[in-house]
């Protein structure tokens, strides 16, 4: 197996089993084994692409990759070792759990790194979002780490958002789905990519890498472990949006918009975030600011066009991460010993070790960028930069101004820090010297040493600079002009930085206040806190309440009025005179739907519930009647019964209802009742006027009809159509519906035996005997007469309708004068087993589904029918039945009462 | 074997539920139709001769058709899966709430497989009796008054709907429809196409026409939620889609702008909602809402691409929401103790993967759909901010979440260690392992729903095969096969 | 002119149907229902495009000349049918229901 980049996958693997690990007992040491192998393969890999069957899992390598790899892992190592000491005292779970997340967020990382496609680039930008989000929660019982984290998330998600969005916009208009491809080609034609994808973008960059104005979930997110601070707040995670904009550079690099806002926010984050380090008491806040300053300064540097910023920004980057985590890495050694993260308290703590004071020294340095850093080199090429050509004056000016502001800080900030440390400035509590652990902080000692080391030693940067980012010109050491303005300018900045910091370091004022209560209250990152998580909710709670409390009650009323708003302009349409096909020259059937609609008027203008109930049983009945004078007898009988037996539900329902002891009803108010108005008469205009347009010529021909004659005898078996449409043709609607009858039976049977003991029904059989006699010859004969209808049903006006019909009514009489239950329920589900089975049992024959045959003892729609039968019987049946017991037990109620 | 039973084997399941089993048999009775129903829904997909049912064996026009087609395919494979873990989440239920709860999921395997705009109307009308059935105990008579007036008159459109297409064109066979309908005049398409899209909507909860939802979710065992109120909308949703692939392309893009913006509004109330509201179980509602605004907006527009991202998002929709709600109610009810997570890590991490997936997070199941949902509509610059700002606000409303239950953000209020303790019951894990699976394989073979999205699109295909299918078909004369 | 009438008198019944679903009162809402549930059956009914006309029934009528061009339509029929059974069971429930959480929390 060779190492080139075709094994990347394969790398990724197993990576990513041995940091599974992580989550048991080996914790830190399958993370260092991990960060080790990661290193170590990284350093030898070749550059190239790794494809792969699975699209989605293209990766690949190049020097770029390379660098920010061997980063991440390089720095995991000194981390895993770091953290396997500094988390010794926490629980074996704790740890575990610790290393687990870090581990995930590494390997995360550095998927993010290689990776090709650009779901895969995304999908893992996300992810280091989720493990930092994790990470930065760790501690569970810590409100502030809780809110810290959900901060950050909500901060880089928005980014994550952002690089989704510009991610599929650009591959949608560049026809790729290959990060590197997608580059090269945007280098191509930079003019096509658009505006908002640009923009989203370097949002994706900006809210990553905390620049302004997202820079304030980095300070909150200090409340995660000092370990997590050191290696994601400072080095690897908060670098990748530099990662993003380094790798899209040749795409973007003539582009204004990037230049400008890039840089421009840059140089601004640089200058604010150095002024704010100055401010904070907190030692690792302090830090944070310091961090995201110095990543405005690299975010300038790779946004621009010229190559030599590309160098430069490759040597603050790696400055920067060596010396910010050794800063983070040395104050979680110091509040180790001190407990504390205050600088206040810490005051004089370096003097307890030489080894840890000269390491913290050799770090400060490097922030500060004197000579003989890393730090300094770059800060030169930064300037050199700067002194270069500029697009405007104006421009030149305010980088500079926001430069020198920045550096001026930076170096105040470093040497207070040290200083502060380092001075004693108030006396002891306790006499005992908190100790400071040596092996911590050997563990790091690597790091500020490379810082000072490639300081002074350059060629093998320039070297690596050859080769990763190769620029046309040589590049110069900066000692090459040791008295050209800008060495002159970075000494001065340096004196006058350190003069006032020894300045500061004595003011007594200085050193005892408590900045972060006072800023807090301006805090961008606390008034983000506040509004995101209690003020905007709290509001947007307001205004849901008052959108569901005002649509409650005019939830009808909405719907009415977007079906009007909707159907309006149509309104076009709408003819009149109205036509309707042929010529409707019926008397009876006009006159009778008249005379109904008259009923319908007076229904309205009368306030008497009683009145009001029978004529609506009139109207019922005069639509059966213009069924009748239509020719569709099956639907006179259906509508006669099923309007006698609303009647009988009707009339109980208003003797038995409470508002009818209310003397006057609720009526609605003067207002309600025109707008009522308005909704129903607007509907109606459309739902009826549509009703009545011209007949279209040409456009279909009734099939259906006109197969159901020729058919329904020879292959149906029957003669009444109408029926044999449905239990023949139509089956299934019939078989839906009697479900809906026997739902509504057996869904009012559940709400009643919650309340109700169903012995209230057999209280009350008819008390006088000539009654009950009369009421069992009488129910017989309804008996009889359905089973009649439901037989004949196939060749004249009946069915299954009908019979059962009259069979429930059977039912009810037998209830009353027996006075026993009638389990009105039972037969619905036998009913619906019948029929179910009917629609199953052309199958055993060897027919189709719900095939219509004929057998000796008759058509197969029969036993469907019998089914149906069933089903009507036992759900009207059992829908009187609990009417009964309801007026019985209400009847008994009242005779106790009296 | 026929599709026919993809019906009846949950209704008699129903009654067979009617007499009283134990919980435990009830869980062996569930896993018993959904092995039945999976194994029928496979056979008849893999037997293209057995997907076109003709109830009867009647010719398409005389009688019932049920169509077996990539679209049916999917909602009932989702409805079957989701219906395992509802069924055992709701064994404790008595025996009349498991019939009305089978017939509901009958009546939902109904609906997505008729072929015939009446039987579908059948199959709404079961839907909401059950449901009504399911969902009004006694007290709530208030609550239960919109909800069901409003579906009174969704039904009365739908029926003034049906009249117009027989008045018009003399079917009610879906086919049927689909062939005669271009040759309608423009406004009688509109008429019949606004009508029946209006009912849909109703049903789906389009803005603002979702004002009867939320409140209409009484005091419930979320459980139930998981099952009725994530699949009913998803009804809607159904017959929305086959409607528009049905009436075919034009009409649906007279009116796209109308339901665009529409939908557009619903996201973001629902969104709003979802953040304002402080119980989970309405916050979720609203979610639902705000996702069904996103799936309709996939809707409205109509193409290919874009249908296939309604199908990639709307199967992850289901599974996740489902998921949450199973949650919902432990979660509820150990909030007295405010931060879970300090003291139940597994509970807590499923609930924040399925909050993240709902959010749309790589790499889990929401983002696959989010991603097709981006890439159709980067030719429409709002749509496409819409969309990323709708990512964002999911982003938010999962973390407010989190800080709300599931850990301590507030300074002052102690954390009281002793709480009622979560189990880890079966259909979250199931809902997870779902939804896992479902973002592994739809990031490998997202094929399949283009293929579906493709057969809808190309609307012949529902008429072809069916006029393929009449010839074989009995009568005593043939009827003539061209109708134009 | 029988055809504005027949509209006029749809809808009276539809939007008197409408309106009194509005009214507070439950009665009312339950009258309204089966109003305007008759307004709807009988528009399905004038949906079949075909004058009254001889019933499509009978043994007898068939014998005699019936045939698809001189009786009624009856799809529309069987619709109406399954639109009555199912409007009552509605109706039914509702009754039941209100009636019973009347007493519930009374």
């Amino acid at each position: 197996m060779s190492l080139d980049a075709s094994n990347l996958q394969i790398l990724c693997l197993i990576l990513l089993f041995i940091h599974a690990l992580n989550f048991t007992r080996l914790s830190s040491i399958s993370f260092i084994a991990a960060s080790a192998l990661a290193f170590g393969v990284g350093i030898f890999f070749q550059n190239g692409l790794a494809p792969s069957h699975w699209a989605l899992a293209e990766m690949s390598w190049s020097n770029l990759r390379q660098f920010f790899f061997l980063l991440v892992s390089g720095l995991g190592i000194i981390i895993g070792i770091y953290s396997h000491i500094y988390m010794g005292n926490y629980q074996r779970e704790e740890r575990s759990r610790f290393f687990g997340y870090l581990g995930l967020f590494q390997w995360t990382c550095l998927l993010l790194v290689i990776s090709n496609h650009i779901y895969l680039f995304a999908t893992a930008w996300e992810l280091t979002s989720i493990t930092s989000f994790l990470l930065i929660g760790f501690d569970r019982q810590s409100p502030k780490a809780q809110r810290g984290a959900i901060q950050a998330f909500l901060v880089t998600g928005l980014g994550g958002i952002c690089l989704l969005g510009s991610l599929v916009l650009l591959s949608q208009q560049f026809q790729t789905y290959f990060v590197d491809e997608l580059i090269l080609r945007i280098a191509t034609q930079p003019m096509q990519a658009s505006v908002l994808a640009t923009a989203l973008l370097m949002l994706a960059a900006l809210t990553k890498s905390a620049q302004f104005p997202f820079h304030f979930w980095l300070p909150d997110a200090m409340h995660a472990p000092t370990p997590v601070s050191a290696y994601l707040h400072s080095a690897t995670l908060v670098k990748l949006g530099i990662f993003l904009v380094a790798l899209f550079w040749p795409g973007f690099q003539h582009n204004i918009l990037w230049h400008v806002g890039l840089s421009g926010l840059g140089l601004i984050t640089f200058a604010w975030g150095a002024g704010f380090s100055i401010l904070q008491t907190d030692m690792k806040a302090s830090l944070a600011h310091t961090t995201y300053s110095q990543l405005g300064l690299m975010m300038m540097l790779f946004s621009l066009t010229s190559d030599k910023a590309r160098a430069a920004g490759f040597v603050v980057l790696l400055a920067h991460a060596l010396y910010k985590s050794s800063l983070f890495l040395s104050v979680g050694v110091i509040s180790k010993a001190t407990k504390s993260l205050d600088l206040r308290k810490c005051s004089g703590i370096l003097r307890h070790s030489k080894v840890f004071l000269l390491l913290f020294a050799m770090a400060i340095l490097s922030l500060i960028a004197s000579p003989g850093s890393l730090g300094f080199v770059g800060k030169e090429w930064v300037m050199s930069i700067l002194s270069g050509p500029f697009a405007s004056s104006s421009a030149k000016y305010f980088s500079w101004a926001c430069f020198v502001t920045g550096a001026y800080s930076t170096v105040l900030f470093g040497v207070l820090f040290f200083l502060r440390l380092y001075q004693k400035h108030t006396p002891s509590t306790t006499n005992e010297t908190p100790k400071l652990s040596t092996s911590l902080a050997l563990s790091f000692g690597i790091l500020p040493l490379l810082g000072i080391l490639f300081g002074c030693f350059l060629e093998p940067i320039f070297q690596w600079l050859d080769r990763l980012s190769p620029t046309a010109e040589k590049i110069e050491s900066p000692f090459a002009h040791l008295l050209s303005g800008n060495f002159v300018l970075s000494i001065l900045i340096l004196l006058a930085g350190s003069w006032s910091a020894y300045k500061l370091s004595t003011d007594k004022k200085y050193l005892s206040a408590g900045w972060e209560s006072k800023l807090n209250r301006f805090s961008l990152s606390n008034i983000f806190q506040n509004f995101s998580l209690e003020r905007l909710p709290t509001h947007l709670e307001a205004i849901i309440y008052w959108f569901e409390a005002k649509t409650s009650k005019m939830a009808p009323q909405i719907v009415f009025l977007f079906f009007i708003l909707l159907m309006m302009p149509l309104v076009a349409s709408l003819q009149l005179p109205p036509v309707l096909g042929l010529p409707i020259s019926s008397l009876g059937f006009v006159a009778s739907v008249s005379a109904a609609s008259l009923l319908a008027l007076i229904i309205y203008f009368i306030s008497h519930s009683m009145t009001q109930i029978f004529l609506l049983g009139a109207v019922g009945y005069l639509v059966a009647f213009s069924y009748a004078s239509f020719g569709a007898p099956d639907l006179v009988l259906t509508q006669i019964i099923i309007e006698t037996a609303s009647l009988v539900l009707l009339v109980f329902a208003w003797l038995l209802s409470n508002e009818r002891k209310k003397h006057r009803t609720e009526k609605l108010s003067k207002l309600s009742s025109i707008y009522s108005w308005l909704f129903s008469v607007g509907a109606s205009i459309f739902l009826i006027g549509f009703l009545f347009l011209p007949p279209l010529e040409g456009v279909s021909q009734k099939l259906s009809s006109l197969y159901f004659f020729e058919n329904s005898e020879a292959l149906a078996f029957g003669t009444n159509i109408v029926n044999v449409i449905i239990v023949d043709f139509r089956g299934l609607d019939t078989l839906g519906e009697i479900s809906v009858l026997a739902l509504a039976a057996l869904g009012a049977q559940a709400l009643f035996r919650r309340r109700f003991r169903v012995h209230h029904i057999a209280s009350h059989p008819f008390s006088s005997d000539w009654t009950r006699r009369l009421a069992k010859i009488f129910s017989l004969a309804l008996l009889l007469f359905g089973v009649f209808y439901l037989s004949r049903g196939h060749h004249a006006p009946g069915g299954g309708f009908i019979g059962g019909g009259l069979g429930s009514l059977t039912l009810a009489m037998w209830m009353m004068s027996y006075g026993r239950p009638i389990y009105g329920s039972i037969w619905a589900i036998v009913g619906l087993v019948i029929a179910y089975a009917s629609a199953l049992l052309p199958q055993i024959f060897g027919l189709q589904f719900f095939e219509s045959f004929s057998s000796p003892i008759g058509p197969s729609s029969l036993f469907f029918d019998i089914g149906v039968f069933a089903v009507v019987t036992g759900s009207v049946a059992s829908l009187l039945e609990i009417l009964y017991a309801i007026w019985t037990d209400q009847k008994g109620r009242r005779s106790q009462n009296a | 074997m026929s599709l026919g039973l993809l019906l009846l084997l949950p209704a008699f399941f129903g009654i067979i539920h009617m007499k009283s089993w134990n919980p435990r048999e009830r869980i062996l009775l569930g896993f018993l139709l959904t092995s039945l129903l999976s194994f029928s829904l496979g056979f008849l997909w893999l037997h293209p001769e057995l997907r076109i049912l003709k109830v009867g064996n009647w010719p398409h026009f005389a009688g019932i058709v049920w169509i077996l087609d990539g679209l049916s395919f999917l909602f009932c494979s989702v409805a079957i899966l989701i219906y395992l873990p509802a069924s055992i989440a709701l064994r404790e239920q008595n025996s009349s709430f498991q019939f009305f709860f089978h017939l509901f999921f009958a009546a939902l395997l109904g609906a997505f497989l008729t072929a015939d705009i009446f039987n579908l109307f059948v199959m709404f009308e079961i839907f909401l009796l059950s449901s009504y059935a399911l969902f009004f105990g006694i007290k709530q008579l208030k609550e239960a008054s919109n909800f069901i007036w409003i579906n009174v008159f969704g039904s009365a459109v739908y029926l003034f709907a049906i009249s117009y297409i027989y008045q018009n064109l003399s079917t009610v066979n879906m086919s049927d429809i689909a062939m005669r309908f271009e040759q309608l005049p423009m406004d009688r398409q509109d008429i019949i196409f606004l009508t029946l899209s209006f009912v849909f909507l109703l049903k789906a909860g389009l803005f603002p026409l979702f004002v009867w939802m939320p409140q209409s979710y009484p005091a419930l065992p979320s459980s139930v939620l998981a099952f009725v109120g994530t699949l009913g909308t998803k009804l809607g949703l159904y017959a929305f889609i086959r409607w528009t692939s049905i009436v075919g392309g034009e009409v649906l893009a007279r009116h796209a702008d109308l339901f665009l913006s529409l939908a557009v509004m619903t996201i973001f109330l629902g969104a709003l909602g979802a953040m304002g509201k402080r119980s989970l179980r309405n916050s979720l509602a609203y979610l639902g809402i705000s996702h069904i605004g996103l799936l309709l907006l996939c809707a409205s527009v109509g193409t290919t691409n874009a249908l296939t991202a309604l199908l990639v998002y709307f199967v992850h929709d289901v599974i996740v929401m489902a998921g949450l709600f199973f949650l919902c109610d432990d979660i509820e009810s150990a909030r007295n103790n405010r931060s879970i997570f300090n003291r139940q890590s597994l509970v807590s991490y499923i609930f924040l993967i399925l909050i993240l997936a709902s959010a749309g997070i790589p790499p889990l199941s929401g983002f696959w759909g989010k991603l097709q949902i981006l890439k159709f509509s980067t030719q429409l610059p709002m749509i496409f901010i819409s969309v990323l700002v709708s990512a964002f606000l999911f982003v938010y409303i999962g973390l407010l979440i989190w800080s709300r239950y599931f850990v301590n953000i507030d300074d002052h209020s102690s954390d009281k260690a002793a709480g009622a303790k979560i189990g880890i019951s079966f259909p979250s894990f199931y809902c997870l392992a779902l939804s896992l699976a479902y973002a592994f394989l739809v990031s490998t073979q997202p094929t399949f729903f283009q293929f579906i999205a493709k057969e809808l699109s190309d609307q012949n295909l529902y008429s072809v095969r069916l006029h393929e299918a009449s010839i074989n078909s009995k009568s005593t004369s043939q009827p003539e096969l061209d109708n134009d | 002119m029988p055809n504005f009438i027949l509209m006029l008198a749809l809808f009276l019944l539809l939007s008197i149907g409408l309106r009194m679903i509005f009214e507070p009162a439950f009665l009312k809402k339950i009258i309204g229902l089966g109003l305007f549930g008759h307004a709807i059956n009988l528009s399905l009914l004038l949906s079949g495009w075909t004058k009254p006309q001889y019933p499509s029934i009978g043994r007898a009528a068939f014998l005699g000349n019936l045939s698809f061009e001189n009786s009624s339509d009856p799809l529309p029929q069987a619709l109406i049918l399954t639109a009555i059974v199912i409007g009552f069971a509605l109706t039914g429930f509702l009754i039941l229901f209100h009636l019973m959480s009347e007493r519930e929390n009374s």
